[in-house]
């Protein structure tokens, strides 16, 4: 920080390293610094979040209302949709919880909203912060983190939503003990995000159409994800041929310890996995998306004044 | 003396693609396949500028002055060499630079503080002061991009200066905003040179560069071409565009100087007599005028002033008028003016006559016109010099020289054998 000024010994700024192998190797040293970073400048990325939040509604009259609004709406239109139009039952539920599908789904969707939301968010915000970027040595860093931060904060809401809403209604029984895993999973969550935040922010801001086709590539991840099916053969008889490949995804594992925790690990949905199980698989993922996103983050970041 | 900056082959270059494919060609090989075209805005920039010392920065556009700064300012990397700056740095880059466009001053404020790394409890006691002398008004909590230029340059120069730097470096915005302002900048600046604090200054105004610096560098197509006392660096920079001018006397009143549509332009000019036949030499004494032809789109938004010189063949300003300095107002309305110089005292030469039409301050040139032909000047009598200074002599006898005269200095006592 320049607040405390080191006369004596103010750092050289030099090119960096020129040949691609040591840009790499002092990007991979970046990532283990990277978090200490963040840190210093936590000021900075509390007051990014509400912006990006304040954002979201802003010029709307129910403001930051909408994030309570938004799943409050869904929740109950799938709970009627799931529950009592369309009245599916799933296999041996018990009376107490006819409402497993339109809960499975909605859960399904806070949790994917709240990590794609952010990565989608954070491949275009080093581009359209170009001024803060260029003009302000803002610390690139903190941009794609506050799009993940921001989405997964309303991601909590939701939860929390579903929470309030369905034990006071009697819809769903509340969650018991493995909440206390909810930090562990929104942890590696955030790690994972943050990494391919950093990968696709940096790589938008050199080839724009990463941004472009993301979208699409979401779309199809989403799909791909248990979202608005359920890995059961009661439901998708072919599944079983495809389940190995599909969950090789790691938004599979973070769909199902999710739904988990908020669920009551209900075994009769198919939860014959365990939370902890499903970590175990996530976690390399996010590892590797965390350090390949700060590498790749670490080894452009000084030309990004020049090209955004 | 410690140095506040060490600049050591410092050298930027930026890249340039043909095609978006050849762009993610190699984006996509990390760098490994190259197709890209290498520009370099500055290359091979050594100098070490002294703490408490003012610096100027000289050269033509796309001469590197501002990658320089920026590089020193840490929003931009070097592509070669290195420098690091000793130190707070404090930065006024181009204009509306520092700010987020969606948020308020106040946040912006908050924004940069935190940015600078002070702490809020030090932000806060700061903040009264930067508002009062940024003068927003009722705009601290509107958002920035409603600002006008003055104000954004007004916070930006309040806050960079505010947060009390020890290198304060300005990219040429002093000129901009009211003269108001103009001069409460330059008072700032002035205090923070006599607190003993580092200036790097960049302008097209050699007079300001002049006045304000005590060294200066030449930047010449990325490279210093002339590095040391200000007073020499600017006249060495200044005869050289000077000598660019003559050698190719068309290009610098066309692409240099001719303004971009929609603003106000000289359209024509012209040396006549009173009578009004045109006139391209006259005797020393004989009556000149100049006729003006301006054009300007705008009116209401471009009020004008106008000026005219006289210039040697060097490019010596021998004698000039403008009608702001003479206190006279200009319909700013597209038009003409006719200047007459009764009794014309330059003395025999060949002069260029120089049209300048200047915006409503007098200070920024809109068109600068020079007559293709130059005004020859015939003498009739055996005065020296340029011009013709009235004058009249006494002989009425005079005491002795008082101490305030100045005496020749006596000559050296011969030396005794």
């Amino acid at each position: 920080m320049r607040a405390t000024p080191d006369i004596e010994d103010a750092r050289w700024v030099d090119a960096g390293p020129s040949s691609l192998a040591r840009k790499l190797g002092a990007g991979f040293v970046q990532a283990f610094v990277l978090p200490r970073t963040v840190l210093a400048r936590r000021e900075l990325l509390v007051a990014g979040v509400r912006r990006e939040l304040a954002a979201r509604y802003s010029g709307t009259w129910l403001g930051r209302a909408w994030t309570l609004a938004t799943p409050l709406v869904l929740f109950c239109v799938y709970y009627f949709l799931f529950t009592r139009i369309f009245g599916f039952r799933l296999g041996d539920l018990p009376d107490s919880q006819r409402a497993a599908l339109g809960v499975w789904m909605f859960l399904g969707l806070v949790a994917w909203t709240g990590f794609a939301e952010g990565v989608a968010r954070a491949s275009t915000v080093l581009v359209e912060n170009g001024t803060l970027i260029k003009k302000l040595a803002f610390p690139a860093e903190l941009l794609p983190l506050e799009c993940v931060l921001a989405s997964a904060l309303v991601q909590c809401l939701g939860f929390g939503v579903f929470a309030l809403v369905a034990s006071f209604a009697g819809l769903w029984p509340p969650p018991g003990i493995a909440l206390a895993w909810c930090p562990v999973i929104l942890g590696l969550q955030l790690v994972f995000a943050y990494g391919l935040a950093l990968a696709l922010s940096a790589a938008t801001v050199f080839v724009r159409d990463v941004a472009a086709g993301l979208g699409l590539v979401l779309t199809l991840w989403m799909l791909a994800t248990p979202i608005f099916w359920i890995p059961a053969r009661e439901m998708l008889p072919g599944i079983d041929e495809w389940l190995p490949w599909l969950e090789l995804n790691p938004l599979h594992s973070l769909a199902y310890a999710w739904r988990a925790v908020w669920m009551s690990n209900e075994p009769a949905l198919v939860f014959q996995s365990s939370i902890a199980r499903e970590l175990a698989h996530f976690a390399p993922w996010a590892l590797a998306s965390y350090f390949f996103g700060a590498t790749l983050f670490a080894c452009t970041k000084r030309r990004f004044a020049d090209e955004v | 003396m410690a140095a506040a900056i060490e600049i050591e082959g410092l050298g930027k270059a930026y890249r340039r693609y043909a095609s978006g494919a050849d762009r993610v060609l190699e984006a996509a090989s990390l760098g490994l396949v190259r197709r890209h075209a290498e520009f370099w805005a500055l290359a091979d920039v050594t100098a070490t500028i002294a703490r408490g010392e003012s610096f100027g920065l000289v050269g033509a556009n796309g001469a590197g002055k501002s990658t320089l700064l920026k590089l020193l300012a840490g929003t931009t990397f070097p592509s070669k060499g290195r420098f690091r700056v000793h130190g707070r740095l404090g930065a006024l880059l181009e204009l509306g630079a520092g700010f987020h466009l969606e948020l308020s001053g106040r946040e912006n404020l908050a924004l940069a503080g935190a940015l600078l790394g002070l702490s809020r409890r030090e932000l806060r006691e700061k903040e009264g002061a930067i508002l009062d002398f940024a003068e927003l008004g009722e705009f601290v909590d509107a958002p920035v991009r409603t600002y006008s230029t003055g104000m954004a340059v007004r916070l930006s120069f309040a806050l960079a200066t505010t947060i009390d730097p020890d290198v304060l470096i300005i990219d040429e915005v002093l000129a901009v905003g009211d003269l108001y302002f103009q001069k409460k900048c330059v008072d700032r600046v002035l205090d923070f040179q006599r607190r003993g604090k580092t200036i790097v200054f960049c302008s097209h105004s050699l007079y300001d560069v002049r006045n304000l610096c005590a060294r200066a560098a030449w930047l010449d197509r990325g490279r210093v071409r002339a590095l040391g006392d200000a007073v020499g660096v600017t006249n060495d920079y200044a005869t050289f565009e000077r000598e660019l001018g003559e050698a190719s006397p068309g290009e610098r009143s066309t692409s240099a100087t001719a303004p971009p549509a929609g603003l106000p332009r000289v359209l024509a000019a012209q040396c006549v007599r009173p009578g009004g036949e045109p006139v391209r030499e006259l005797a020393a004494g004989e009556t000149l005028a100049v006729r003006v032809w301006w054009e300007n789109p705008e009116p209401a938004r471009f009020p004008l002033q106008l000026g005219l010189g006289f210039l040697r063949q060097d490019k010596t300003l021998v004698a000039a008028a403008a009608t702001h300095v003479d206190g006279v107002s200009v319909d700013p309305r597209s038009g003409g003016a006719v200047l007459e110089f009764d009794a014309l005292p330059l003395l025999a030469g060949s002069f260029t006559v120089l049209v300048v039409l200047f915006d409503g301050d007098g200070v920024h040139r809109h068109h600068e016109f020079a007559l293709p032909e130059p005004l020859v000047v015939r003498a009739r009598t055996k005065e020296l010099g340029l011009v013709r200074l009235p004058h009249r002599w006494r002989f009425a006898p005079l005491e002795a020289p008082p101490a305030s005269a100045v005496s020749p200095a006596p000559r050296a006592p011969e030396r005794s054998a």
